[in-house]
């Protein structure tokens, strides 16, 4: 764990002493939010900032997780890294760590931002309903997003988030929101996981009953992508190094 | 720590030893001396055969090698040459059994390990045969096993029709510098890197005794972390690494301690790079052209740090291009070309010959 914790440090400290990458990602979901949010905040504004401070976990892992390491594994640093005495699981949550305090600011950011500018109100039980799902829930895609890292070359690993981050908020409903969804659109979006997830958004601002099978799918895509996460990871393994 | 484990096989060796010895016990060639008087005989003869030797392996791999070593004893020792003794007397067991011993490890080494194997085995069955000690024996061998800290047997590898590495047989001991020679593509990196795990072996062991410190060939930063901050990062992945600020003195970094390394020059970055190996005080440092690119007063102090590592009983491999380097550091030089060990021993000149010259010889 100590050693864990090391890693998160250093990660954390080479990343903010990156202006430019900060405070973009940072910002980022605070933006959309006022550029795409706030004209449509209306009569629920919780169910919006919710889908928005989702935006800030689902880009902190494909773009932290994905793109970034997708980058960091071709550098002769990271071959470095391999040398040293760390176990996988021990680098691995190295990076979770630092990953989920980046999304935690960007997140707060949506959220202060919806308090300031909208009539957003929610209990002390939906506040931690929602950081729960936020966090806990955003486990699939940050795993979705290492197993990126591990199939997409540094090159193409940009374009390939771009695609599966859009698509799954699109798909999901976090964008505007499952009802506006176009018919062809609303018959597959039960089954992507960010619907899964945004059904467990709304449900913890809405004070309705969050349903297991969400759960339970969330945790089914987990295994999903952890396994894919994996697969990358043995393949990556045998052609660079093998 | 073994990329392949090839540890666990070990553990066969010393059973069916004893088990040889507790089914079929055998009689000395002669009359036991006091073990108290055998036993530091055999392990000053160890300590001779491994030269430098200070310090130990790791633990759990010490112990397995070690062990395996003693019940090779059992077997070839105790168990053979008690047993062809009464038939072809002493000197001819000896080296029936000496030929044994080294013929099982053929396949691990090929027929260049066999003259080691020929040359211990003859070492640790004299010592059987004079002492009549085999625990004297035993303890020999177990020591001189634990005492090598790197050891690579018949290592190939191949990138599609092209053979990197050819059977290559490798050693690092304690307080040794083991210089690797050899021209661009010759396959001394690929060698390194397999030693570190980071490729594999398309066959041969790897066997990795105790804490490794490396300085890769190519090294990069991240450019926003200070000098200070990656000493300690990695320091972080040993238990008995060194005090930060000695090892920034001894690589003349304290002045850009505070610095972050994109701002660093090319030779203060590689300087950097050869600081990490020796930060967490390991038992063995693995240098790939470490002094590339680095000026005169550099190298010296490189050269220096290398040399205390080594007195102090580190074993070090490093590789270079620098044929001074190596002639200046090394205990002992290996030549590789075209994916072959062709040299390898204290020197590697003949009479009056140059360095220059037995390398351009030995690698044409």
């Amino acid at each position: 764990m100590r050693l864990a914790l090391v890693y998160a440090r250093v990660q954390t400290l080479e990343l903010v002493r990156f202006p430019g990458f900060t405070i973009a990602t940072l910002g980022f979901p605070a933006l959309l939010f006022a550029l795409f949010g706030l004209p449509r905040a209306g009569d629920h504004p919780e169910v919006l900032l919710a889908a928005y401070a989702a935006f800030s976990v689902l880009g902190i892992g494909f773009y932290q997780f994905g793109v970034s390491a997708a980058i960091e594994r071709a550098t002769p640093w990271a071959v470095y890294l391999r040398t040293l005495p760390a176990s996988a699981p021990v680098r691995l949550a190295g990076r979770v760590l630092p990953a989920f305090l980046f999304a935690a600011i960007a997140g707060g950011g949506v959220i202060v931002l919806a308090l300031l500018t909208t009539s957003a109100s929610l209990s002390t039980g939906e506040w931690v309903r929602l950081l729960l799902v936020l966090f806990v829930g955003g486990l699939p895609f940050v795993l979705l997003g290492t197993a990126i890292a591990y199939w997409f070359s540094p090159k193409t690993a940009l374009p390939a988030a771009n695609i599966v981050y859009m698509l799954f908020a699109y798909a999901g409903g976090l964008w505007t929101g499952p009802s506006d969804l176009p018919h062809a659109v609303a018959r597959i979006s039960p089954y992507v996981p960010t619907r899964q997830w945004g059904d467990l958004l709304w449900a913890a601002v809405g004070g309705t009953p969050m349903r297991w099978s969400h759960w339970l799918a969330l945790l089914a895509y987990a295994a999903i992508f952890a396994a894919i996460a994996a697969w990358g990871y043995r393949r990556d393994e045998g052609q660079r190094f093998r | 720590m073994s990329k392949r484990n090839p540890l666990a096989p070990l553990l066969a060796i010393p059973l069916l030893g004893a088990g040889l010895l507790v089914v079929a016990p055998t009689a000395p060639p002669r009359a036991p001396l006091a073990t108290v008087f055998a036993v530091p005989l055999g392990a000053l003869i160890a300590i001779a055969l491994a030269r430098r030797r200070r310090g130990t392996a790791s633990l759990g791999a010490g112990l397995v090698v070690g062990v395996a070593g003693a019940g090779e004893e059992a077997l070839w020792r105790g168990f053979v040459l008690g047993r062809l003794t009464s038939a072809v007397g002493v000197v001819g067991a000896v080296i029936l059994s000496t030929i044994g011993f080294a013929a099982t490890h053929i396949p691990a080494q090929r027929l260049r390990g066999l003259r080691v194997q020929l040359g211990t085995g003859l070492v640790f069955g004299t010592l059987y045969a004079t002492s009549g000690s085999l625990v004297a024996a035993m303890s020999a061998h177990g020591i001189y096993n634990v005492l090598v800290l790197v050891r690579l047997r018949g290592i190939e590898k191949r990138f599609g029709n092209t053979s990197a590495l050819r059977g290559v047989d490798l050693t690092v001991e304690p307080g040794e510098i083991v210089a690797l020679l050899g021209p661009n593509g010759a396959g001394k990196t690929t060698l390194v890197n397999i030693l570190l795990g980071i490729r594999g072996p398309d066959a041969g062991d790897v066997q990795l005794l105790g804490s490794v410190g490396v300085t890769p060939q190519e090294m990069s930063f991240p450019p926003t972390l200070r000098v200070r901050e990656i000493v300690d990062f990695v320091r972080a992945h040993y238990p008995k690494a060194g005090a930060t600020d000695e090892l920034l003195e001894r690589f003349s970094l304290t002045r850009i301690a505070r610095r972050q390394t994109g701002g660093i020059s090319g030779g203060q970055q590689r300087r950097l790079a050869i600081a990490l190996a020796f930060a967490g005080n390991p038992q063995l440092a693995v240098l790939d052209e470490p002094t590339a690119g680095l000026d005169v007063e550099s190298r010296l102090e490189v050269w220096n740090a290398i040399r205390a590592f080594a007195d102090r009983g580190g074993g070090v491999l490093l590789t270079t291009h620098h044929l001074e380097e190596a002639e200046t550091l090394a205990t002992r030089i290996v030549v590789l070309a075209h994916g072959e060990v062709v040299a390898d021993g204290p020197t590697v000149t003949a009479d009056g010959e140059s360095l220059e010259h037995a390398y351009l010889r030995l690698t044409r």
